[in-house]
């Protein structure tokens, strides 16, 4: 019964650690895009575009 | 001339006459295994850029036994088992496969070598794009990876060997390499290759599970995509991507930091654009190190290294990480259907064993059958390459806790 559970704690470790680096890997790609310079600066033009009209 | 004269000059045919018949039997029978290996290599049965130099180098080492000056019973090639640094220094200047087994082999560094050909030949795009759905299936594909434990404590091996014939589940032969030279010096022959001869077999044994499990009517399900136009990822973010990814995963396993080096290098070399790197990785390094890998996994099938009691065991055990792997695979493939509410193809699951590209193909191939305008390439690479990096951790977790 002990190695059964050392699996499943060791399954629950690698699986945390995937769904952390698939986390991470989305909040990079989240910040590359909302964040980046361009991304900005594309938002600034909507925003007086909007005002403009 | 006399009888020991003829005996000195045959010592190939000497040494099978003088030795135990279980010996001469086996050294016999791993001949013919040999060359049968080579033949179904050429045949395309199984990969011939392996099987061809292991098949010969299971053959001649086989033949090429000889007396040695202590009147044992050796090779000219190399001697896996020497530990005595005096002794290996001797054996580095006589054995001519010695200075490749020693400074390349039993330092992982073959493994490593590997892995960053299969760095340079990953586009990370499709995990970028989905990364949880492609991490979540991933976990499902290494189901042999852990179950074969209990099943091997069962059949008698210990944690460790148990841990190490699991990596077979994997689907990653630089990974099974690594972790058995880590937590099983003294099976990390059969085990490697006992690996690679399977891993063989995923391409014409998968289609069959894929058939079995999943019917017609779920494997021709045509996913639906979001209509509007994915954004390119460029190389910048992708190469950001593998600096950041390979700094984190070796601050949480430094244990298994030269396996996420050595891959994720790979994928920044070829997203950065150095090309004549990428080339010399993808050609000579890539090819040259599964041709000596596979010569000496060849030469290592050694009649007497072979007769461990353990092969058996581990034959099944190996098949079975496999045979489970594929399964959980395709179990998350559902998972992933059910929670998709039906847009999902569950043969995408069978990709997240990591054998790359193989498992993506064989899915795409098996769902092109059924209904050939049925796309699913990209879920399935996103599986597939998620896959590796899942395996890298999971040696990480099985070096760092059991070794």
């Amino acid at each position: 019964m002990e190695i059964i559970y050392k699996i499943l704690g060791m399954y629950g470790i690698a699986f945390s650690i995937a769904m952390f680096v698939a986390f991470v890997i989305w909040a990079l790609n989240w910040a590359l895009n909302e964040l980046s310079l361009s991304a900005i600066k594309e938002k600034l033009s909507k925003n007086k575009n909007q005002s403009a009209e | 001339m006399n009888i020991h004269e003829l005996t000195k000059l045959f010592q190939g045919v000497a040494t099978l006459l003088l030795s135990e018949p279980v010996i001469a039997y086996t050294r016999v029978g791993l001949m013919f295994l040999g060359i049968f290996l080579v033949y179904l290599g050429k045949k395309g049965v199984l990969e011939p850029l392996l099987m061809i130099p292991m098949g010969l180098g299971m053959a001649t080492i086989n033949a090429a036994t000889m007396f040695m000056s202590d009147g044992s019973h050796g090779n000219l090639f190399v001697d896996p088992m020497v530990t005595d640094i005096d002794k290996l220094l001797d054996i580095l200047q006589i054995d001519f496969l010695q200075p490749i087994y020693t400074f390349t082999f039993s330092n992982g560094l073959i493994a490593c070598f590997i892995f960053m050909g299969i760095g340079v030949l990953l586009d990370i795009t499709y995990i970028l794009q989905r990364p949880f759905s492609s991490m979540f299936l991933a976990m499902f594909g290494e189901l042999g990876t852990f179950l074969t434990i209990p099943i091997a404590m069962a059949m008698g091996l210990n944690i460790k060997d148990s841990a190490s014939i699991a990596m077979v589940g994997g689907a990653d032969g630089p990974m099974v390499l690594f972790t058995s030279l880590t937590l099983s010096k003294h099976l990390f022959v059969p085990i490697t290759v006992v690996a690679y001869l399977y891993l063989g077999l995923t391409y014409g044994g998968y289609p069959y599970l894929i058939r079995l499990m999943i019917p017609k009517k779920y494997r021709g399900i045509k996913v639906e995509r979001d209509k509007t136009p994915v954004k390119p990822i460029s190389a910048g973010k992708k190469l950001g991507f593998a600096v950041i990814l390979c700094v984190v995963l070796s601050f949480l396993f430094p244990v298994a930091a030269p396996l996420f080096f050595s891959l994720f290098i790979g994928i920044a070399i070829r997203e950065s654009g150095l090309t004549h790197i990428k080339e010399f990785i993808e050609g000579p390094l890539l090819y040259g190190s599964t041709f000596l890998l596979g010569s000496l996994l060849g030469i290592l099938c050694e009649a007497h290294l072979l007769l461990n009691p353990k092969i058996l065991i581990l034959l099944i055990l190996g098949i079975l990480a496999l045979l489970l792997s594929g399964i959980g695979g395709i179990i998350g493939g559902y998972v992933m259907y059910f929670i998709k509410k039906g847009n999902f193809n569950p043969t995408v699951g069978i990709a997240s064993v990591s054998c790359v590209p193989t498992t993506a193909k064989v899915a795409q191939k098996e769902v092109s059958k059924v209904n050939p305008n049925a796309i699913i390439l990209p879920e399935a690479l996103g599986a597939n390459i998620s896959g590796v990096i899942t395996t890298a951790i999971i040696t990480g977790v099985y070096i760092s806790l059991l070794s």
